[in-house]
């Protein structure tokens, strides 16, 4: 027993030291060895070529060739059916709306996609006896203050001016009144017709975009006090006006190639920059030059910013809230604009309107959806936002017992014009001039904004609201611009947009989001000028892909009321 | 029965006619379609809105969304209140930035400049000769006026409610609140915050937004119409309404000759009207005096008489003297630059050296160079010995007088005292040399033609008649 236990004891550190040696030498050569053979395994195997298709994914298809891709739309990337078209009220069966999904089941909130469902479902139906009648009487505003000359619309009354922003409600008003069968095919198509071939014949400004207003008789661009001139382009205006023109594209094939032609003429290359901000123009005062200012805040600018990317440009700064902030009003954080209006020079009205149109014109999706059905809205925060927007007003309601469904409107003399707002200028309920002085008998329930916020609704609230305007209304003028808040009546003055808007909700309740999805492969708007480098100066876009959509986003959202 | 058929007829036209035009005239009356302003025209806008109103005001452009209205509006803040008034006139002043209280608004006719602020009962109107009267609704006879500065009122008359003179502008424009009474007890009270802002505006609109009105003191922008920041420097390019010195300094540099040549030529009509009243004088028929009337003056007489005398005896030795005297003058300092003085403008310039009998000298002058009579220029002499102190005496000795070295333009200064300030202040700088006992001014120089008129004249007269 000793003298084993001596032989180990000997034994040990060399051998332990021999055994490593042997073991890291083993070891080497077989990670060698199979490294070797593991590298002439795959350097026999074949290269794995991927070949690219011309016109395929991995083309890099030059610009004289883009245009005949197709835009990348929710339904073309995802394989699933777009969205339907909705016949003209006169058309639908009769069961029509007992068939319809309106989400009644879904749970109010953002999706993980960032899409959202809003609280209160829109109201959806046919025509009461009571709104049709409201419908032809706004209908008779256009009737009876569109120019025989130009087919343009007046903006207010008899004043023969008008802006691209009220030609849009003007057309706003046509599709309206033909979906809601008030005036069938003929006469839709001659006043479509002639209205957009004088648009096409307008002088720009500069040769760039529409001037902001032109005499409504002669087409001629003028200033604001309608004498010959030009003032400059508006961004929002341009921006709503193309909404419209996509609507009506997307849903009169027939008229696609007017519309393109009247948007080829135009030069975009100023009013969108690398950034996505928009920016109109004006005049310089002192040397006569062209300024270009970035134009919209919170509410205005996304829903413009949408309507250029409804033809391929891409404003994605345009289209972010950042940067928002939210003052606490009743309970309810509304969002305004961050940008400082004394660094900036532009106020930051909070009004209805602006969410209204994207919820009846285009759903609270983003441009590229055209599979989402209406009561699921892709562009979630805007529909989150708009939320709060009505929220807060029906509090004040409750609350106080004001009736509220603020907006801009037209007002009887001095001063003419009002921002009617939720919030401006560190105040609630401002109501003030385009100047900035504070109006408050000029509060009003405006009545765009409360059929509006009728439509998309559907609340106790909003019943009393329609009750309030309905019948505010001339029979040979249109519908009254609103109710003075203060007991002073009505506000006895017609326009444009407040008709072509009360038009709007009442396609809205019919139809659901107007905007429908395009049907068509490719566009002229995409495949003109191919050969020329005029798309190059004037900015004109490439089919959108889905790298080009604007992103869906969410922000935070209010859990409950904040007093 | 013909006639009556036709008078059914036209009954008939009548009914026709009435019924077509009720609907007309009802549908015109329910609803205003013309309700959009007419008033946003070139026509129509009154005030550049570029023209700031004060300093630190700016022009802004107006957030329209329509096809109509004023592109532009002005905001700033002055005296204490904030305003902002647009193209057509319409303008607001209110202690709040916002402009929501306490405010005074002005509103103006349509195309026209006549504007008046209101303010709760409270109105502000500007007269034809741009005074301000105020109207106060709610006033009847026999009530008592009173203002506050926020511890204590003074009452002020009635005819606060006429147009205002200057004493009483002030005094509203530093009281807070005008308090209307009536038998002690108090009937209304009106806020005068932003008044004077308010009327200064008024002011400033009717006269073509010129500073020249508003009043002293108000915070005026230099330049209206500069755009190049280098000509801020350029002080001869300032605009300022506040009053301009009228005694021109006295300076060694001579003035400019191109503006005082103007009131050298005025000043020689008013010696031309001066001669004029002399040769009426002359021309007086004798018989026109009473002769049984005694001489008032007999020893003035008999001195003049006796000053003839002398007179024509040193008349020979005048001319020597003068032309001694026009080499002397230049010796004794007065600038070879100078530019050539009108003729009346010499005289002044000459200085003695020695101490010749001064009567001489003026009596030279007022013969020679006043075209007086050796009778008349006597007179002057003794009614003016009498009355040295209130007369400005170009032939005074400079000991006496130290500050006439440049007196001819002095002299043309005070007599015309708008004369062209920005041209001459600019070259007519302060010369503290001059440190004498006595300082002139203005006071001490009047008109020759206005002390002849005064004084002179009627001692003539008098004199004229005594004979």
């Amino acid at each position: 027993m000793p003298r084993s236990s001596d032989k180990l004891q000997r034994r040990s550190p060399l051998w332990g030291g021999v055994l490593l040696c042997a073991a890291i030498l083993v070891l080497g050569g077989a990670s060698y060895s199979v490294g070797i053979t593991a590298r002439h395994v795959f350097l026999q195997q074949e290269d794995e070529v991927i070949p690219i298709i011309a016109g395929g994914a991995l083309d890099d298809i030059p610009a004289l060739m883009r245009g005949n891709l197709p835009s990348a739309t929710l339904s073309l990337v995802e394989g699933q059916p777009k969205r339907g078209l909705t016949p003209r009220m006169c058309e639908l069966p009769a069961d029509y709306f007992e068939r319809l999904d309106r989400g009644l089941d879904a749970a109010a909130g953002y999706t993980p996609h960032n899409a959202y469902v809003r609280k209160y479902r829109a109201r959806r139906g046919f025509l009461t006896e009571r709104e049709l009648r409201a419908a032809k009487v706004a209908w008779h505003y256009f009737e009876r203050f569109t120019q025989e000359t130009t087919g343009l619309a007046n903006s207010v009354g008899n004043y023969p001016s008008t802006t691209l922003w009220d030609t849009a409600s003007y057309i706003a008003g046509l599709v309206s009144a033909y979906e809601l069968c008030l005036i069938e095919k003929p006469e839709f198509d001659r006043r479509i017709t002639r209205l957009l071939t004088t648009i096409k014949s307008l002088e720009l400004f500069r040769m760039e975009l529409p001037n902001k207003v032109y005499h409504t008789k002669t087409g001629a661009k003028v200033d604001y006090t309608n004498k010959p001139g030009e003032i400059g382009f508006s961004a929002l205006d341009i921006g709503r006006f193309l909404v419209w023109l996509r609507i009506c594209k997307n849903r009169y094939p027939y008229l696609a190639n007017t519309i393109d032609s009247v948007l080829l003429k135009w030069d975009f290359s100023n009013a969108i920059d690398s950034e996505g901000l928009m920016f109109g123009a004006y005049v310089d005062k002192e040397t006569g030059e062209t300024v270009y200012a970035q134009e919209g805040r919170l509410g205005y600018e996304e829903y413009a910013a949408k309507g250029f990317a409804l033809w391929g440009l891409r404003p994605l700064l345009a289209h972010r809230a950042e940067p928002f902030l939210t003052a606490s009003i009743f309970g309810v954080q509304v969002p305004y604009d961050g940008r400082d209006p004394r660094v900036f020079h532009s106020q930051n009205y909070v009004v209805t309107e602006s969410y209204l149109q994207d919820g009846m014109e285009l759903g609270f999706d983003l441009p590229h959806d055209d599979i989402t059905p209406d009561w699921l809205h892709s562009d979630g925060w805007r529909a989150e936002f708009a939320d709060r927007i009505y929220q807060v007003q029906e509090n004040r309601w409750r609350r106080t017992g004001f009736m509220t469904a603020r907006s801009e409107h037209n007002v009887k003399g001095p001063p003419y014009f009002t921002y009617d707002t939720i919030f401006s200028d560190d105040y609630p309920w401002n109501t003030v001039t385009p100047r900035g002085d504070y109006v408050p008998d000029h509060a009003a329930v405006s009545a765009k904004a409360a059929l509006g916020l009728w439509a998309l609704w559907e609340t106790e609230y909003t019943d009393v609201l329609f009750e309030a305007i309905i019948e505010l209304y001339d029979p040979e003028n249109g519908m009254f611009e609103g109710l003075y808040e203060r007991g002073q009546g009505r506000v006895e003055i017609f326009t444009a947009n407040n008709n072509g808007i009360i038009l709007t909700a009442l396609l809205h309740k019919v139809q659901g989001t107007i905007l429908t999805p395009y049907l068509g492969e490719t566009e002229v708007w995409y495949t003109a000028f191919r050969d020329q480098d005029i798309r190059l100066r004037r900015n004109y876009p490439d089919p959108p892909q889905k790298q080009d959509w604007l992103p869906a986003l969410r922000h935070s959202v209010q859990e409950k009321a904040d007093f | 029965m013909t006639q009556l058929h036709a008078k059914n007829i036209w009954f008939g036209i009548g009914v026709i006619a009435l019924s077509a035009l009720v609907p007309l005239s009802t549908n015109a009356q329910s609803v205003d379609l013309n309700a959009r302003p007419a008033e946003f025209t070139a026509e129509s806008a009154i005030v550049d809105t570029a023209i700031p109103f004060a300093i630190g005001a700016s022009e802004a452009r107006q957030s329209l969304r329509g096809a109509f209205g004023w592109p532009t509006f002005q905001e700033g803040l002055v005296e204490g209140v904030y305003f902002r008034f647009d193209p057509d006139g319409y303008a607001r002043f209110s202690p709040n930035p916002r402009l929501d209280v306490d405010v005074f608004e002005v509103l103006c006719k349509a195309r026209t400049k006549d504007c008046h602020a209101r303010k709760a009962g409270l109105t502000v109107l500007l007269t034809a000769r741009g005074q301000l009267q105020l109207a106060v609704e709610g006033v009847i006879a026999g009530d008592s006026f009173f203002l506050s500065e926020g511890v204590s009122e003074i009452q002020v008359p009635e005819r606060v409610l006429q147009p205002l003179d200057v004493q009483l502008e002030h005094l509203l424009s530093s009281s807070l609140e005008l308090v209307v009474r009536r038998g002690g007890e108090e009937v209304s009270r009106h806020s005068l915050r932003g008044f004077l802002a308010a009327t200064a505006y008024l002011r400033w609109i009717a006269n073509n937004q010129d500073y020249a009105v508003l009043p002293r003191d108000w915070p005026v922008p230099n330049g209206r119409q500069i755009n190049d920041a280098q000509r801020l420097t350029q002080n001869a390019t300032w605009q300022s309404p506040m009053p301009q010195p009228q005694v021109i300094a006295i300076t060694s540099t001579p003035a400019t000759s191109a503006p005082l040549q103007g009131e050298a030529d005025r000043i020689e009509a008013q010696l031309e009207d001066l001669r004029g009243m002399l040769e009426t004088l002359r021309s007086t028929p004798p018989s026109a005096t009473d002769p049984t009337q005694p001489s008032p003056l007999p020893a003035q007489a008999i001195e003049t008489t006796r000053l003839e005398q002398q007179l024509r005896d040193l008349a020979a030795e005048v001319q020597t003297l003068r032309e001694a005297n026009n080499s002397n003058s230049v010796a004794a300092g007065v600038s070879p630059t100078l530019p050539k003085a009108p003729p009346l403008a010499s005289p002044p310039e000459v200085h003695e050296e020695d101490t010749r009998d001064r009567t001489t000298d003026k009596l030279a002058y007022l013969v020679e160079e006043l075209g007086l009579d050796l009778r008349s220029a006597v007179a002057v002499l003794e009614l003016a010995e009498g009355n040295t102190t209130d007369m400005f005496d170009p032939l005074a000795p400079r000991e006496k007088q130290p500050n006439i070295t440049v007196s001819s333009a002095t002299m043309e200064s005070a007599a015309a005292p708008q004369i062209a300030e920005d041209a001459v202040a600019d070259e007519l700088e302060p010369a503290p040399v001059h440190s004498g006992p006595q300082i002139v001014t203005v006071a001490e120089y009047t008109l020759l033609s206005d002390y002849f008129r005064s004084a002179v004249l009627p001692a003539l007269q008098a004199d004229m008649s005594s004979r």
